[in-house]
């Protein structure tokens, strides 16, 4: 049987209950742009007796769209960097003007020049500073590229440090989660920035979870576990005997190489470019300098100079491919000696001897060492790097549409309508304004008991 | 599907940026004038472009030198013109000797005549060009002729490629033309002339109108080998310069930079979709909202 005091009780757990689904919805909107924020939806139960309990709040959280979000935004983020550092070559190697293939064609045509002048000083000048214009384009290109990689090689170590403070706050947040659910806790906002590190992970390194039934996880990347139990891999970024990153996993003292197990984050896309795109076009290119400077050399020496002398190289000579770009240069017995090229092929010819001048203008045309004449190999080489920037920008554009689509997903399922919110926020205000009615019309119940009395 | 404010707004963000993006290679093409000027814009059309302007780059190369050449050998034509001249000079004044009624001192004079007209002709075969002396062959830093008519050039060929297989010959064979190389040494021929007039040598002098004639015919038969050289290297550079540009079209056409057109319809074309999607930004931010209420 009801009684006034049972009905005031029943008021004040609705207004509670009420206030408490407040908070709740002032959580949310408060949260709207928090990064890693899951919605919340307060649960309202009965009580025995007639009264309501908001017994706690539900995150909206959906496990598949996570997985998916953190996946494809591991490999935007791989795209991303790839794209990124492949766009800075495609302007270091083939410039508007003055590209490597003009200066070849520079140098060609210098030669032509030197076919009808042969022993005019002012055109030998012109060919010596030609090919000293060619053999910088490719020492520059070379440092350039070497540059670029030195870069990159500080941005993995950079990322490899972003991930240690993401695992060491990821170990902290996991041991303070099952701590919170151990002692019956809501431990929603720990959840909240242990998942969201966990995406800064992923976005870096590529990852994936498992969760355990105490609400900790185990986090795998690279090939290797992350994070587990309370303890948390280190990453280790170095360059190993070739020059190539190598990447490492310090797991309680034991380092586990992972590099190759690193398929999707900003290392991998940094890890592509560095090691296997720009690397590569840095031997295109070291081998294009040896065989020009080696069929050039090859003409030249069986030239003789206006002093009578001959057998002289016009670049000094590379011995390996390696490193040919870089260490492309004059010959420095022919720098600033314009009267020691090398124009005809007999000392009684000179000066006016002219076919070893006609041989090296001729190389316009013919191939040199290793096929193809010297502007399709420059051409070969722009188009390589054409053909990757159009791949790893349709790559990056890809990704962002999937990346794009898996974020709606999880927008539907944890994000924060402000609208829906408002509509929340006047539910629950309705429902106090109703409790406190209740509340002003028991006390008056009250009064007109209290009244008789008196 | 549930559509939150956020999911909403990085839709915007999202078309906003491909439209910009969109806006902006047009507007690089539109201002650069072609389609493709790196080599992401279209890897194969730009390999084509580099290769074609290399071509471009060493046919003009080859016709500016095919024309230097000429102009090397027109300088040697002339001073072939003007050897001939003197020759016929030289030959004329052999046949004035020839004539029995001349007294001795007339011959003298004629005699004299003679050695001027060699003085000059030594002073023609010693021409220089801007590649050195041009009868030199390719010993072109020495005078080629010394004062007694000794040839102490050589007869080096220099040749330049002007399209591939042909490389017409750009020096003219002083030897050929002047010395024993050719059949006669005309400058030995010219003293022989000379003495045969001082001593009056009737049989000399008749001998010498043949030999002077036949010195004549062999340096206008190398004058009219430097004339076609040069009509060669001309009508070449000619071909050159309209092959090249043929290719300097077909370039353009390959880097799209033909279709100027083309390129200011794409660039409004991106600029009304950005402006489109300004508008549907302005809209979706301007939606109400129940907590604007």
């Amino acid at each position: 049987m009801s009684s006034l005091f049972g009905i005031l009780a029943v008021a004040r757990d609705g207004v509670m209950a009420q206030t408490a689904a407040l908070d709740v919805t002032g959580q949310n909107v408060a949260g709207a742009n928090t990064p890693g924020y899951v919605r919340r939806t307060p649960v309202l139960e009965s009580v025995t007796g007639g009264g309501v309990v908001m017994s706690g709040a539900v995150r909206s959280f959906d496990r598949f769209t996570y997985a998916q979000l953190i996946d494809q935004s591991g490999r935007l983020s791989s795209a991303t960097a790839r794209a990124t550092a492949i766009s800075d070559v495609e302007a270091l190697v083939t410039p508007g003007a003055d590209h490597i293939g003009d200066r070849a064609d520079a140098l060609f045509n210098a030669f032509h020049e030197l076919t009808v002048h042969p022993s005019d000083t002012a055109v030998r000048s012109a060919v010596l500073s030609s090919a000293e214009w060619l053999a910088s384009g490719f020492a520059e290109t070379a440092n350039g590229l070497d540059a670029f990689r030195g870069e990159l090689t500080t941005r993995a170590s950079d990322v490899a440090t972003e991930v240690n403070q993401r695992l060491n706050g990821i170990a902290t947040l996991d041991k303070g989660i099952i701590e919170s659910r151990g002692r019956g806790e809501d431990a929603s906002d720990l959840i909240d920035r242990r998942d969201q590190m966990v995406r800064e992970v992923a976005d870096r390194v590529g990852a994936r979870v498992v969760e355990s039934p105490n609400g900790g996880i185990t986090l795998f990347g690279g090939g290797t576990v992350l994070y587990e139990g309370g303890r948390a891999a280190q990453l280790d970024v170095s360059l190993d005997t070739n020059g190539l990153l190598k990447v490492q996993a310090n797991r309680n003292g034991n380092l586990i190489d992972i590099t190759s197990g690193i398929q999707t984050g900003t290392l991998a896309g940094v890890k592509q470019a560095r090691d296997v795109d720009i690397a590569g076009l840095q031997t295109s290119l070291d081998a294009y300098a040896k065989d020009i400077a080696d069929t050039i050399n090859a003409i030249h020496v069986t030239g003789f100079a206006l002093d009578g002398s001959t057998g002289r190289n016009l670049f000094a000579p590379s011995a390996t491919v390696k490193g040919a770009a870089h260490a492309m240069a004059l010959d420095p017995a022919m720098s600033g000696h314009p009267e020691l090229l090398g124009t005809a092929s007999s000392s009684t010819d000179l000066p006016g001897g002219n076919d070893i001048a006609v041989k090296l203008a001729d190389l316009a045309r013919n191939p040199i060492n290793g096929g193809s004449t010297a502007s399709e190999r420059y051409a070969a080489i722009a188009s390589g790097v054409g053909q990757l920037r159009t791949t790893t920008d349709s790559e990056e554009a890809m990704r962002q549409d999937t990346v794009a689509t898996a974020t709606a997903l999880r927008e539907s399922a944890s994000g924060v309508s402000t609208d829906e919110e408002m509509i929340h926020l006047q539910q629950y205000q309705r429902a106090f304004e109703a409790s406190t009615r209740v509340l002003s019309t028991i006390n008056a119940l009250f009064d007109s008991v209290l009244s008789i009395i008196r | 599907m549930r559509v939150t404010d956020n999911a909403r707004l990085l839709g915007v963000l999202r078309n906003n940026a491909i439209s910009t993006n969109r806006l902006t290679t047009a507007s690089r093409r539109a201002s650069a004038g072609a389609r493709v000027s790196k080599p992401s814009d279209d890897p194969v059309a730009y390999t084509t472009s580099v290769r074609r302007g290399s071509t471009i780059a060493n046919m003009v190369s080859r016709s500016r030198t095919a024309r230097a050449a000429a102009d090397e050998l027109t300088v040697a034509e002339g001073a072939l013109d003007s050897a001939t001249e003197l020759l016929a000079q030289a030959k004329s004044l052999a046949v004035q000797g020839a004539n029995e009624t001349l007294s001795p001192t007339d011959r003298n004079a004629l005699a004299l005549q003679v050695a001027g007209v060699r003085d000059q002709l030594l002073d023609l075969v010693n021409t220089r060009g801007a590649g050195g002396y041009v009868f030199a062959g390719t010993r072109t830093d020495t005078a080629p002729f010394d004062i007694a008519g000794t040839f102490t050039g050589n007869d080096g060929v220099m040749r330049v490629p002007v399209s591939d297989g042909v490389a017409p010959r750009i020096n003219v064979s002083g030897a050929k033309a002047f010395t024993i190389a050719g059949g006669t040494d005309v400058f030995a021929e010219l003293s022989a002339l000379t003495t045969a007039l001082n001593t009056n040598d009737l049989v000399g002098i008749r001998s010498a109108i043949g030999t002077v004639q036949k010195s004549y015919e062999q340096v206008v038969a190398v004058q009219v080998d430097s004339g076609l050289a040069i009509e060669r290297l001309h009508s070449a550079a000619d071909v050159i310069d309209t092959a090249s540009l043929a290719i300097g079209q077909a370039r353009a056409r390959d880097v799209g930079a033909d279709d100027l057109a083309g390129l200011a319809t794409e660039l409004s074309a991106a600029s009304n979709s950005y402006s489109q999607s300004l508008t549907v930004t302005k809209t979706l931010l301007s939606l109400p909202s129940l907590a604007k209420a």
